[in-house]
């Protein structure tokens, strides 16, 4: 018998990533945004999620992905943390899947850069390959300033 | 006594809503030892209750009630140190035991006596039950009265309990209403739509009264912590051999309950400070011609949307000269800053962290938590802690602290599309710069760079700098003259945008380390707004390392006053900043007339101008068409603009005043930065001109 996995699943730079369903509050369209100046570089700014203030990271600054072409709008997936909601920033927003364990695996050793702590797994699609991110691990910017 | 009033006591009264409550609790205790009849925690509370309202009733001579509770209180003594267990007649005595008590209770607050009750059967059964023959049958209680029913109306009802926590969620709410109401004045002021307009601003009002309202519930009086002082104060000059006589004022200053928690702690450290290291023992009072006995006073006052507490001593002061020894052997300072230090900037030292002028570590104070963690915990709720003292003469200590946490009137500046929030507490006043101010109005010493404030350097910071964000071409520019850490920097900013209550939303900790960030807010029109930390700001921008260039007052032991010093011709007048909600300058052509007054539109009122000119006999000296130098004076929830020539500065300092000819209207004269001031009286001033 085997247990499955609902995963909200994002596109960036191309490639699948998903977090558990269970950890994400709201997904949002392009929100406005306050920069932080100083702020560590991922934190991008700061939205007004119905008069609650979130920090949004950039996921693609959090892996190390080349940066968004000029005027392309990032959505919000909105993921609840010990410190509240937070928004994160991605491409495009994909869908709701159930996946069976089976087809999970921890990440190749070979793999490099921050995404080696943030990649919890691969989930295995005959499309494509789902990459699960550690969602407190994501949310943690450390004090690396812009 | 008391009891055959039927206008019952405040003190009966509390002791009537407090037992009602005990009382409550007391039934569902007794179920609960049912169960487990050994439960020492709910044992001694049971205890503890019937144990109070015993010592209590005995105090108010309500001796029936007395007797009853003392009886329960020997068998409670008893089931607690287990000599003997709870059975089910125990349980049901007590129960009856407790309908007792509440019956009497009840007619103490219907009739203010105790009424005639029989109760001995109760007590006989409770005493038999102690002694521990308990399968007598339980047939005593019968003849107990019958309840009173229960008044309707009764104390119970007019007060009531509420979870803190359901008032903070209130007040998250309403801070929530402001932004919104803030929202739909924008909106309603872009569409100038008529009937719209009315329905909004009767929101505004609605608005700010639940504000209000809800403030009210969460405020409490700074008696509430001063109560324990007198106490605290005996102990303590006993403790020392000192002799010390404690003036407490302004009790009844109401603060947001958060912050009365908050400053409990460092009050008392710094009122044992005073005690241990600040009056002198009686002898070397004596010696130094001061009486015997010293004097502690604690002052809690508003000032401009703020509470002041001052805690003064008339001790030996803080001495530089020790205060820099002791900072070079603890190694926080070096020798040559020590010789570059002002004596106002080495007493500012007892505040650095690892310092404590005490040679012997006594137990009263010096137990390694010292004024650092004070001034930490007050600037923690957006407070400021200063410093005065002069050798032999005593000690100020100053605590500015906001009326509450959740909601801070702050000053909106600009740099370029970016917004921050300056909380209003540290703001002293605003300053325009002009066309190319780089060249002509900031001047360097060495790197750093200054402005010359009426005279005296002010080092200046620039926010674009702080933030590394980059430079602007912009023409024009505004400082805003901060006050932290008892010394003035200004913050070079693009413009000033607006003043606004705005409400303090918190950061997560990835951007609280920073430093530089104190909270953020949401504006009017929705967008986020960080809250500039003024003293991250000064640290980041290392501010604390150059020169004091002002010349800080070192008061003398009467009451150091915040003034504000207006020129008029010639003549230099003071007044209190107490009702100063602003200081504005206008331009001449947007004066207008309504009746006889001059009036000018201000804030969407209207608000009339008075002339010092007209009420004093003086003489201009500004050009006609120069703008106004206005305070915004606020009386009675009334703004009245005071015009005078020019806006000379804001001190704070001691007043000493000296007698001149009466003139209505003003106090004396006294000398204030080296010149002759005219103290004004500005209530008795607008009274004989018929404005107030």
């Amino acid at each position: 018998m085997s247990t499955t996995c609902q995963l909200c699943t994002f596109v960036l730079d191309r490639r699948w990533f998903a977090v558990p369903v269970d950890d994400v509050q709201e997904v949002l369209r392009f929100q406005e945004m306050t920069r932080v100046p100083l702020a560590p570089k991922a934190i991008v700014g700061l939205i007004n999620l119905r008069g609650r203030i979130v920090p949004a990271i950039d996921l693609r600054t959090r892996l190390e992905l080349p940066p968004r072409a000029e005027g392309c709008r990032p959505m919000n997936v909105v993921v609840r943390t010990i410190d509240g909601p937070k928004a994160l920033l991605v491409d495009e927003i994909g869908d709701v899947l159930e996946l069976a364990n089976d087809a999970f695996e921890p990440p190749p050793h070979t793999v490099r850069g921050p995404a080696r702590d943030l990649i919890r797994g691969t989930y295995k699609r005959t499309d494509a390959l789902i990459h699960v991110l550690d969602v407190s691990k994501t949310v943690t910017c450390g004090t690396h300033t812009n | 006594m008391i009891a055959t009033d039927h206008e019952l006591d405040e003190i009966v009264k509390d002791f009537l809503v407090e037992s009602y409550e005990n009382l409550v609790r007391l039934d569902a205790d007794f179920l609960t030892l049912e169960k487990h009849p050994t439960d020492e925690p709910t044992l001694a509370r049971v205890f503890r209750t019937i144990h109070t309202i015993k010592g209590t009733c005995g105090f108010f001579g309500f001796h029936k009630l007395e007797t009853v509770s003392h009886v329960g209180e020997n068998l409670l003594s008893q089931l607690r140190d287990g000599a003997i267990r709870l059975s089910p007649t125990i349980a049901t005595a007590l129960l009856k035991l407790v309908d007792a008590i509440r019956t009497i209770l009840q007619q103490i607050e219907t009739t203010g006596i105790e009424g005639d009750g029989d109760y001995t059967p109760l007590v006989d059964t409770l005493t038999r039950l102690m002694n521990g023959t308990t399968d007598s049958p339980p047939t005593v209680v019968e003849s107990e009265p019958v309840y009173a029913v229960a008044p309707t109306g009764g104390l119970a009802d007019t007060t009531i309990r509420v979870d803190v926590a359901l008032i903070d969620k209130l007040m998250t709410l309403v801070g929530e209403l402001v932004l919104a109401r803030n929202q739909i004045q924008q909106f309603a002021l872009k569409l100038g739509d008529a009937p719209f307009a009315r329905s909004v601003q009767r929101l505004n009002a609605i608005t700010g009264e639940l504000q209000e309202g809800v403030m009210k519930t969460r405020m409490q009086p700074v008696g509430h912590i001063w109560d324990r002082f007198p106490r605290i104060v005996r102990d303590l000059a006993a403790q020392c051999g000192k002799q010390v006589r404690l003036e407490l004022e302004g009790k009844d200053t109401e603060l947001d309950r958060s912050i009365v928690e908050a400053i409990k702690d460092p009050l008392a450290h710094i009122v044992r400070n005073a005690i241990d290291h600040g009056i002198e023992l009686p002898a070397v009072r004596v010696a130094r011609g001061k009486p015997a006995e010293g004097c502690l006073r604690m002052r809690a006052f508003h000032e401009g949307g703020h509470v002041i507490i001052e805690i003064r001593d008339d001790g030996g002061g803080i001495p530089p000269a020790k205060v820099k020894a002791k900072a070079i052997e603890k190694g926080l300072i070096t020798l040559e800053q020590a010789a570059k230090m002002s004596d106002a900037e080495a007493i500012l030292l007892v505040c650095t962290p690892g310092f404590s002028t005490v040679d012997a570590v006594t137990n009263l104070s010096g137990r390694g938590v010292g004024m650092d963690v004070v001034k930490t915990n007050i600037e923690a709720i957006g407070g400021t802690l200063d410093i005065d003292s002069i050798a032999e003469c005593g000690t100020t200590i100053r605590v500015k602290i906001p009326l509450t946490l959740a909601i801070i009137p702050a000053l909106i500046v600009e740099s370029g599309d970016d917004r921050y929030a300056i909380p209003q507490i540290h703001l002293r006043e605003v300053v325009r710069l002009k066309i190319d101010y780089r060249t002509a109005q900031i001047e360097y010493v060495h790197n750093a760079p200054v402005y010359r404030l009426r005279g005296r350097l002010l080092p200046l910071a620039f926010l674009r700098e702080q933030l590394e964000l980059p430079d602007c071409e912009a023409e024009t520019a505004y400082i805003a003259v901060l006050q932290t850490d008892g010394r003035q920097f200004g913050l070079v900013v693009d413009a000033v945008s607006d003043s606004q209550e705005i409400v303090v939303k918190p950061l997560g900790p990835d951007l609280k380390t920073l430093g530089i960030y104190a909270g953020a807010t949401i504006l009017g029109d929705g967008r986020v707004s960080l809250i500039l930390d003024v003293l991250g700001l000064a640290t980041r921008a290392g501010l604390h390392e150059i020169e004091e260039t002002s010349n800080p007052s070192v008061s003398t032991s009467t009451g150091v006053q915040t003034l504000l010093v207006l020129g008029m011709g010639e003549r230099r007048l003071a007044i209190p900043m107490r009702h100063i909600a602003r200081l504005e300058k206008i331009a001449v052509r947007a004066i207008e007339r309504a009746g006889d007054w001059e009036v000018v539109q201000y804030r969407g009122e209207i608000l009339p101008l008075v002339r010092f000119t007209q009420l004093l006999n003086g003489i201009s000296t500004a050009a006609p068409d120069a703008d106004l130098a206005v305070a915004v004076y606020s009386v009675a929830g009334r703004l009245i603009g005071l015009v005078a020539d020019r806006i000379i500065d804001i001190v704070e300092t001691t007043v000493e005043l000296r007698p001149t000819a009466v003139r209505p209207g003003v106090l004396g004269t006294a000398v204030i930065q080296q010149r002759v001031t005219e103290i004004i009286d500005v209530p008795a001033l607008l009274e004989c001109g018929s404005y107030a």
